[in-house]
């Protein structure tokens, strides 16, 4: 199934060219432990906490890096 | 004087069948059921890592680290603030005591503080929910409480404390006892996560089985009230269990539980067994189906070979665990009862937890060959979609497991 921002953060973290991207645009989103513990949240459900620090701008342009890899 | 008007009101949880399960007990009820989810959980684990000290250091760790990252500065300066933290007292790791008292209280981990300055703290248990999960979980709450001293200490990263559960009710101990000295006053080491269930420096006092308690402040007083005179209700309190008694208790061990296994495949391979075991073993007695009729109220028309039964069952756990749900259709044919993934697995919502339909599905579905028979299932629909479906029917499949 293609990649986007609608998908689930572990779903992102297993494909090393995704979570590439993320760790890109928010990093420590290989490295920090907390993303765990939000592993079952959409990337988009994520970043509607103000704790992400992730724009509507930065949303679009991640989504199309994502689509890009098919 | 005239009769009253009407009754008066109370809150509790209504089942299918219009018994009222009053809050205090809905409370209760719900500590409970977390607490089971939690040990079945810890079972998982021992299969996925037979030796213990590897498995506990490593859930400790995950708990230290997740208490450590999910507290700031912003977040303790209102900590100060919310419990009415004197600017006299002395900013150092005793104040995190609070943090565990308070915890304590909410979850109804009845007991009572015999020990509160600035060099030593000491805390008795009476009682605890999670007493049914094993030693590797008591050994995991200090590595919280080692973050909760560290947050609190002097530089805000390293504590100035020894920390001992000297004695854990899940061990078989009269009480659990934790104990916090001073380092530097007592002349003792710095710890590992295994080095947490020595003994104190100081003799400890142990209050004597009659004067024990057998529910925490929210329960006997209607509020807990922490040392500076801060109080919290009960009604404040469940809803903050509803929440983070998930988080603490079942997403910080998953954590490092997902880790043990050889694929995410194998986990839940695992995890499925476990909890199908579980759920088949809870009605396995008889009289087990009895109790459960009557605390739900369960009329005589029901009879035993009634899907209902599971129904209203997962209807009341729902409610007691503040879960929103919609009970859409509950004959003799089926029951479908409408809840969210969102807030099914979002008890938290910023830590949803997957496995708990994968959990739930796992437990109910087993469950309710022993409370009904094995003609019917438990299956979820739309687990993916925005709303999800618990479904109670009948079904036959020759690979079911």
């Amino acid at each position: 199934m293609a990649l986007s921002v609608d998908s689930k953060v572990k779903e992102l973290m297993k494909n090393p060219q995704a979570a590439d991207i993320m760790e890109r645009y928010s990093p420590g989103f290989k490295t920090d432990k907390q993303m765990k513990l939000v592993q079952a949240l959409t990337f988009r459900a994520l970043a509607k906490f103000p704790q992400a620090n992730i724009s509507d701008e930065t949303l679009d342009a991640i989504d199309k890096e994502l689509a890009e890899l098919g | 004087m005239p009769l009253k008007d009407k009754l008066d009101m109370y809150k509790g949880v209504e089942t299918v069948w219009g018994k009222i399960i009053p809050e205090k007990e809905a409370y209760k009820y719900a500590l409970r059921q977390i607490s089971s989810f939690c040990a079945n959980l810890f079972q998982v684990m021992r299969i996925l890592e037979p030796d213990y000290e590897k498995r506990t250091e490593a859930i400790c760790e995950i708990a230290y680290d997740m208490n450590m990252s999910a507290s700031s500065e912003e977040y303790l300066n209102s900590y100060y603030d919310e419990w009415n933290i004197p600017e006299f007292c002395e900013r150092s790791s005793w104040l995190g005591a609070i943090f565990g008292d308070s915890g304590d209280e909410y979850e109804n981990m009845a007991g009572r503080v015999i020990q509160f300055t600035r060099d030593r703290v000491e805390k008795e248990l009476d009682t605890c929910p999670w007493d049914i999960v094993g030693s590797e979980l008591c050994n995991m709450t200090t590595a919280m409480f080692t973050a909760n001293f560290d947050l609190c200490s002097v530089n805000n990263t390293e504590n100035e404390v020894s920390l001992n559960m000297c004695e854990a009710r899940g061990c078989g101990d009269m009480h659990c006892r934790v104990v916090a000295e001073r380092r530097d006053v007592f002349n003792l080491p710095k710890q590992g996560w295994l080095d947490h269930m020595g003994t104190p420096a100081r003799e400890c006092h142990v209050t004597p089985r009659e004067r024990m308690v057998k529910e925490g402040q929210l329960l006997r007083n209607g509020v807990y009230s922490n040392a500076f005179g801060e109080e919290k209700t009960l009604e404040w309190a469940y809803r903050w269990v509803a929440e983070k008694g998930w988080v603490w208790s079942v997403s910080f061990p998953l954590v490092a539980i997902r880790d043990m296994a050889s694929s995410d495949e194998e986990f839940e391979r695992i995890f499925k067994i476990v909890f199908s075991t579980a759920g088949k073993n809870a009605f396995i007695d008889p009289f087990a189906v009895e109790g459960m009729r009557s605390w739900l109220g369960v009329p005589r028309e029901i009879d035993d070979n009634d899907g209902r039964l599971m129904g209203g069952y997962i209807k009341t756990q729902l409610d007691t665990q503040l879960v929103p749900n919609e009970l859409v259709r509950f004959d003799a044919d089926e029951v479908r009862i409408k809840v969210q993934p969102e807030s099914f697995n979002g008890r938290f919502p910023m830590a949803p937890i997957d496995e708990l339909t994968t959990g739930f599905e796992a437990l109910w579905h087993n469950m309710v060959k022993t409370m009904v028979s094995p003609e019917w299932s438990c299956w979820f629909e739309g687990k993916d979609d925005d709303d999800m479906f618990i479904i109670v029917g009948k079904k036959i499949d020759k690979k079911m497991i």
